[in-house]
């Protein structure tokens, strides 16, 4: 079958205009942003939109105005009337050398999106006239007509706003299809701020806003900036895929950067690409993200690609994990922002649908969700979970084992007191009637030493007795669980009060290294408690020294991170290595002197309360036992 | 004249142990192991000096204290117990009870005859409680109720010795 020497040719009905330019762009927002990228790409430095907003003489208008290269009748013809077309990626623009951003060839007619009535006013350098092109999308409106059939009116005259040695091009958009108010203008704004990568902004570039009477929604553009994380995770791929890649935990890691590089499979389609990921361990506060939404957001040679980071494309499946994995996922998509940097030149495999849906499915938009999901969100999450979820696991083991701790302290404390109560009762009897024994063999003039020594033993032991029913009493009769502010001098100095006349009677100095007050917020009858049986500690070991030298006992009290520390040091003979060992174990009296069961209730205690008791000795010089007391928090409760 | 003490407590050989203590010392002495029998006692005949726990079946010791001093407003008192916190001491408590009930003093268990015989020594000697005793005396009605005028005198009087001891 012979070819026919006629060829076919497709051609656009006019309303291919209308689809493009009102039906693409989902928002208005977005289609301002195509705008602004035209704008870029026509190598401006200075963008500026003025808003009118409505008023009852004048309905709303927009104009973007912009300083770049501008066009001639020529360019205008090439250019701008020429739909989808668009300057190629190796043609860089300007002094900058820009990558221009309109791939499509179609930013243009997002005008359309916001107004039905489009004045262009362009002129390029040098030339004193500039071209003014008034276009009435609505003629567009049809199907019966070719693109091509519908004639738009051009003239050419000076351009009040550029003098001849200077360039631009002003869009005017009027017959508004919504009306602007301020919600819109700030959402608008909003936008804008977002548009570029924050770490790595387009060059000489600036967006400012007039709003007529309006100072609050006038001023330029300013990128929002995203500082402090918790977690600062940077990668770039160097040649031949190496993925280089840099984290830091602040504040364990502040000074320590983790540094690693790697080959990934696939990368090698991705060399140039760069970015960084920040995460919050809480909630991000304002002063650290103003305002930015979190997310994962890809830009262009410095433009956000939309919908990359906006709050329905979870394009890196993050909260999906989340949902499924419930309490095991440790990015919470919330507190994570992360900046992707890829270039028109450098990725060309990396293009985004014309809708601004998403990226087009290629080998190259594989591999990069691939390395961001694979090689740095994994590994991110690996972080987060060794730095924050497992230290704060460990917490929660700790508190869940000090509050098991408590309750079994208060079911002892119970127990005990009925048992003290009960002990003293035949304490009591056993006391009176070994008296009565003495005053009765005084009374029958009986002396005997056996005797003597036999009811000296009683005496002491019913003390003995009595001392450690006073303990159980002491622990179970207060409120040892309720904090309350205090100053620990004052109640450091009432106790050392009660030791006055025993400290006399063996000839003890005690000495207080006390600051002239020390507040502190934690159980008034704890510290009372601990530091009575420091005191008598130290007195018992001094009990020990046989030589001559004058005995001490100091005691002193400072902050240390958030406990306070009271030490009680005496110049006794220490305590020996066998004894050390079991010192603070359950009831080892025996061996201890007598601290045996203080000692260990003390730290019993401490430690339900979040401190600990320490101890340094050495011998033949002395020890010095050191409380740190947990600074509490005031409950509401009394 | 000796004196009449009576010793409350709710354990037998805690009551022996006193009683034999204090006989041993000349004092005469009365045991009530409970609350009602002490009640009792105290209508039956004139006691200088009771000796009782804080808590026992039935009434606590405060209570049985203010209900023996309706009859007997002179009674002289000294509280020893193992229930009340260990942690403050005997002066303390001995200030607190006695601005609530007016008890003399307190003593912790376990107390050593030592200690207890010359607190009853202390009490019933004091030089003040002759004075005190005469004055009463006169107001009360050795049997039966005191009428409302001793009852005041009496408190009075209490207080008067509290501060001069």
């Amino acid at each position: 079958m012979p070819e026919q020497a006629e060829k076919l040719t497709f051609e656009a009905s006019a309303y291919l205009q209308t689809l493009i330019g009102r039906e693409l762009f989902r928002s208005r927002e977005l289609a301002v942003v195509e705008l602004v990228k035209n704008a870029y790409d026509s190598g401006a430095r200075n963008v500026s939109i003025r808003i009118s907003l409505p008023t009852e003489k004048r309905p709303s208008s927009f104009q973007i105005t912009d300083d770049g290269t501008g066009m001639d009748l020529a360019g205008i013809k090439r250019l701008f009337m020429v739909a989808g077309y668009s300057e190629k990626s190796s043609d860089t623009i300007g002094a900058e050398g820009r990558i221009p951003t309109g791939e499509k060839g179609i930013g243009r007619f997002a005008s359309d999106r916001l107004g039905s009535s489009l004045q262009v006013e362009t002129k390029i350098a040098g030339q004193t006239e500039g071209t003014i092109v008034p276009i009435d999308w609505n003629l567009f409106n049809t199907r019966k007509k070719r693109f091509n059939q519908i004639g738009v009116p051009y003239y050419r005259r000076p351009l009040s706003f550029l003098q001849k040695g200077q360039s631009g091009t002003r869009l005017t958009i009027t017959q508004l299809r919504e009306q602007w108010d301020r919600a819109i203008i700030e959402e608008l704004r909003r936008v804008l701020a977002q548009l570029f990568n924050p770490f790595d902004p387009p060059k000489n570039f600036r967006i400012d806003f007039d709003v007529v009477d309006s100072d609050a929604l006038s001023g330029p553009i300013q990128s929002t900036s995203i500082v402090e994380p918790d977690f600062d995770l940077r990668f770039s791929i160097k040649a031949r895929g190496v993925l280089e890649r840099t984290l830091k935990h602040t504040p364990i890691s502040a000074e320590e950067k983790k540094s690693t590089t790697s080959a990934i499979e696939g990368a090698d389609k991705l060399v140039g690409l760069r970015g960084r990921f920040y995460y919050y361990v809480k909630r991000a506060k304002r002063a650290q993200v103003h305002g930015h939404p979190a997310g994962v957001f890809l830009f262009r040679d410095g433009f956000r690609i939309e919908p990359f980071g906006s709050g329905t494309a979870d394009w890196l499946g993050i909260g999906e994990k989340r949902a499924k994995r419930a309490g095991h996922a440790h990015i919470v998509p919330s507190r994570l922002f992360g900046f992707i940097a890829i270039s028109r030149q450098e990725h060309e495999g990396l293009r985004d649908t014309t809708s601004r849906e998403a990226l087009l499915d290629t080998a190259e938009s594989r591999a990069l969700v691939h390395l961001l999901k694979n090689d740095l969100l994994v590994f991110l999450e690996e972080e987060i979970r060794r730095g924050v979820a497992e230290p704060r696991w460990e917490e929660s083991r700790t508190r869940k084992a000090a509050e098991l701790q408590r309750v079994r302290f208060q079911a002892l404390s119970v127990m005990s007191s009925g048992v003290a109560h009960e002990l003293r009762q035949p304490l009591q009897v056993i006391r009176s009637e070994a008296g009565n024994i003495t005053t009765r063999l005084k009374q029958l003039k009986i002396e005997d030493a056996v005797i003597r020594k036999a009811q000296q033993s009683i005496d002491l032991s019913i003390e003995r007795i009595d001392q450690k029913i006073q303990l159980i009493s002491a622990l179970t009769g207060s409120r040892l669980d309720v904090p309350s502010e205090i100053d620990m001098t004052q109640v450091i100095k009432e106790e050392c009060d009660q030791f006055t006349e025993r400290l006399q009677e063996k000839g003890i100095e005690l000495q207080l290294h006390l600051p002239a007050s020390h507040d502190a917020v934690v159980s008034d009858p704890l510290v009372r408690m601990i530091v009575k049986n420091m005191i008598d500690n130290a007195i018992n070991a001094l009990g020990d020294v046989k030589d001559a030298r004058k005995r001490q006992i100091q005691i002193g009290l400072k902050h240390e991170n958030d406990a306070h520390v009271v030490s009680v040091q005496d110049n006794g003979q220490g305590i020996p290595a066998e004894v050390q060992e079991k010192l603070f174990a359950k009831f080892a009296t025996d061996t201890t002197g007598g601290m045996g069961v203080g000692l260990y209730v003390c730290q019993l205690l401490l430690k339900s309360h979040g401190g600990a008791i320490t101890f340094e000795t050495t011998e033949g010089k002395g020890t010095t036992f050191a409380a740190q007391f947990a600074e509490q928090e005031l409950t509401d409760a009394e | 004249m000796p004196n009449r003490i009576l010793v409350v407590d709710d354990e037998r050989l805690v009551l022996d142990g006193f009683k034999t203590a204090l006989e041993l010392h000349g004092h005469n002495v009365w045991t009530a192991q409970d609350a009602n029998a002490a009640l009792r006692l105290a209508q039956e005949a004139p006691i200088d000096l009771i000796v009782l726990d804080f808590i026992m079946p039935g009434m606590d010791g405060l209570e049985l204290l203010a209900r023996i001093r309706k009859h007997q407003p002179l009674v002289r008192s000294i509280i020893i117990s193992g229930k009340i916190d260990g942690k403050q001491s005997e002066d303390d408590l001995t200030k607190t009870l006695g601005e609530q009930v007016e008890a003399d003093l307190y003593l912790h268990k376990p107390v050593s005859n030592e200690r207890l015989i010359a607190a009853v020594k202390a009490l019933l000697t004091d030089p003040h409680v002759g004075d005190w005793k005469t004055i009463a005396g006169q107001l009360v009605q050795r049997q039966g109720a005191p009428i409302g005028k001793a009852k005041a005198a009496a408190k009075t009087l209490r207080k008067n010795l509290k501060k001069k001891r």
